[in-house]
């Protein structure tokens, strides 16, 4: 395509040089009387370029360049911490929604008590199907606010809106308990 | 090496024909020249040549083995290896994704004739780990900035920052005698080390009827020696999406699993026990348990450049399901397996007590990438402590490796625990 344009480049290029050597090839005289008069002429030669002026406007935008972008490793990759969906989820307000967050509750509750349950089992030396059972049963610490919300199914609607600081708690209570067993020392 | 046109000059072309079109509209001869101005530098472009650049890249750094924190002066030199003119190069240098540079750029552009060679430095700071740069990236245009070259150079020259210690010994299970040549099973047999004496039986050897004992109590004992066996390790790491998490200010745990994994080789391949690696992550990777030098350091090379262990997190999930049981079926009944993984998420801790279960000896080298702060960054902390302990209630040895801990150290650590 571009070999065409430019040859048709070349050619009206010849054919400007040899009009203005007065060549009886190019019937400048002859276009210039079936018009009326050369200005006509002219200004139909500059209406075929203002077209193709804006057809090569159009396709030369700024949004048209074509560059590569160089990659920027000043920077070291960024990785999330361990635990950071936990963060975000607390920190989104659809959590304290009563139906549209419910999903998203039950994923908290249930990363929780899982949580709960594992250190539990570690705490007191017991199975996992016992620290189930105890957390089930709210039966795993004094503050009732943290049994009762991994032990409902279905929490009250304050309970609900209070899901975030809930939830924070039951992070620290289930720390406490940790640093409980871990003042037993290791096992293994 | 990908060629573009930038299309740079594109506007000009329609500039030149409004400004011919207004020219002769109104009768202006200037406007017309200057539209042919115009026209020249459109056609410039296509009548300049575009010679593809050939570049040659070389890189130092002052300390190939520092110690986390200190900083290491990388210098680059870039030639121009080509007949032609690059008069306008731009080169990016690939420096380790985890390692940030403190002081100048790792970018330069210049202009080269041939044969010439253009230098830059800068400094990053080194972090725990094996860190492997990456192949520089190259942009050459010809004069007019209408024609472009990228490329990628310097892959085959692998400089590496290895900011970790030699290991003097590997975790793998003592049934077993930890020693530098073998792996030695917990049994008597023919060997070369002393295992015990016990009474003599006609059809044992005579050469190893203990003579000394008999010559001092007149009773007849025979001589039994550690076996040797050979037994194989495998060596995996866990690079899926999840294991892609660190404390801020360290080195993500995928490349401290990554570079664990290779001081491992190292020490491993010093043995006659067999040695190989294998990753779960973008896709599974295996190269089969093997002894020697290349095998070695085949290991090494698969470490350093398999795109399952890329130090930028994967996006798309993985089935370690589907990765386990192509584990699996490389895995012998002598075979170790060495997990080098986080502990995430549960889905490999329910892999590793399933292989403890089917009978191969699992040890579990986990780098912690918890960290003190918020709630779920708390709360990772306990979950990993329990999954911890999930593994060792299943007979999986694990080696807790804190973030600023030398590996040597968490062995040296989780040894003198496993003794007690």
């Amino acid at each position: 395509m571009r070999r065409v344009l430019a040859a048709l480049g070349g050619a009206a290029v010849v054919l400007g040089l040899l009009s203005t050597a007065g060549s009886s090839l190019v019937p400048v005289a002859a276009a210039a009387r079936a018009l009326g008069n050369d200005y006509l002429l002219l200004a139909a030669i500059g209406g075929i370029a203002a077209l193709a002026a804006i057809a090569a406007t159009a396709s030369g935008r700024a949004e048209r360049m074509n560059q590569a972008s160089t990659p920027d490793p000043e920077g070291p990759v960024t990785v999330p911490p361990a635990g950071g969906t936990l963060d975000e989820s607390l920190s989104s307000w659809q959590l304290r929604l009563p139906v549209l967050g419910a999903g998203q509750r039950e994923t908290v509750r249930d990363r929780l008590r899982a949580a709960a349950v594992g250190t539990v089992r570690r705490s007191e030396g017991c199975s996992r199907t016992e620290a189930a059972a105890k957390v089930a049963d709210g039966e795993w610490t004094d503050d009732d606010h943290v049994a009762r919300f991994l032990a409902e199914d279905d929490l009250s609607v304050v309970a609900t809106v209070r899901t975030p600081s809930i939830a924070r708690r039951t992070v620290a209570v289930v720390e406490s308990l940790e640093a409980s067993e871990s003042n037993r020392g290791e096992v293994t | 090496m990908k060629r573009r046109r930038t299309n740079r000059w594109r506007g000009v072309v329609g500039v030149a024909l409004v400004v011919g079109a207004v020219g002769l509209a109104a009768k202006r001869p200037p406007l017309l020249l200057l539209a042919g101005v115009g026209v020249v530098f459109a056609a410039y472009p296509d009548l300049a040549p575009r010679t593809e650049p050939a570049v040659g890249l070389e890189r130092t750094v002052s300390d190939p083995n520092p110690d986390p924190g200190d900083h290491v002066e990388v210098s680059v030199s870039v030639t121009n290896q080509g007949d032609g003119l690059l008069a306008d190069l731009r080169v990016v240098d690939g420096v380790p994704p985890t390692l940030s540079v403190v002081e100048s750029l790792p970018r330069r552009g210049t202009a080269l004739r041939p044969g010439e060679t253009d230098s830059f430095t800068y400094t990053v700071r080194a972090e725990r780990g094996t860190h492997g740069f990456e192949p520089a990236t190259v942009v050459a245009r010809d004069l007019a900035g209408a024609t472009e070259f990228e490329t990628t150079v310097g892959a085959e020259a692998l400089t590496e920052l290895d900011c970790t210690t030699p290991l003097s010994s590997a975790p793998v299970r003592p049934e077993t005698l930890q020693q530098v040549g073998r792996i030695a099973a917990d049994a008597g047999g023919i060997g070369t080390e002393f295992y015990r004496t016990r009474e003599y039986h006609p059809s044992d050897s005579i050469g190893r009827i203990d003579w000394n004992r008999y010559a001092a109590t007149g009773e007849l004992t025979t001589t039994e020696y550690r076996e040797e066996r050979a037994t194989s390790v495998l060596i995996a790491v866990d690079a899926r999406a999840s294991a892609y998490r660190g404390p801020d200010d360290h080195t993500h745990a995928v490349v401290r699993c990554v570079s664990g994994a290779r001081r491992l080789v190292d020490v491993l391949s010093r043995t006659r026990n067999p040695v190989g690696v294998a990753g779960f992550g973008r896709e599974y990777c295996l190269l089969e348990p093997d002894t020697g030098r290349e095998h070695a350091r085949r290991a090494h090379r698969i470490l350093a450049t398999h795109e399952t262990f890329d130090s930028r997190p994967p996006t798309d999930p993985v089935d370690l399901e589907g990765q386990a049981r192509q584990l699996r079926a490389s895995l012998n009944e002598r075979t170790q397996l060495v997990l080098l993984s986080p502990l995430c998420d549960d889905e490999i801790v329910r892999l590793a007590r399933r292989l403890q279960l089917a009978g191969h000896a699992v040890t579990v080298v986990t780098p912690d990438p918890t960290d003190e702060g918020s709630p779920g960054r708390r709360l990772g902390q306990v979950e990993r402590r329990n999954r911890e302990t999930e593994l060792r209630d299943a007979g999986v040895r694990v080696v807790p490796w804190a973030a600023d801990e030398a590996l040597e150290s968490a062995f040296d650590r989780a040894t003198r625990r496993w003794h007690r």
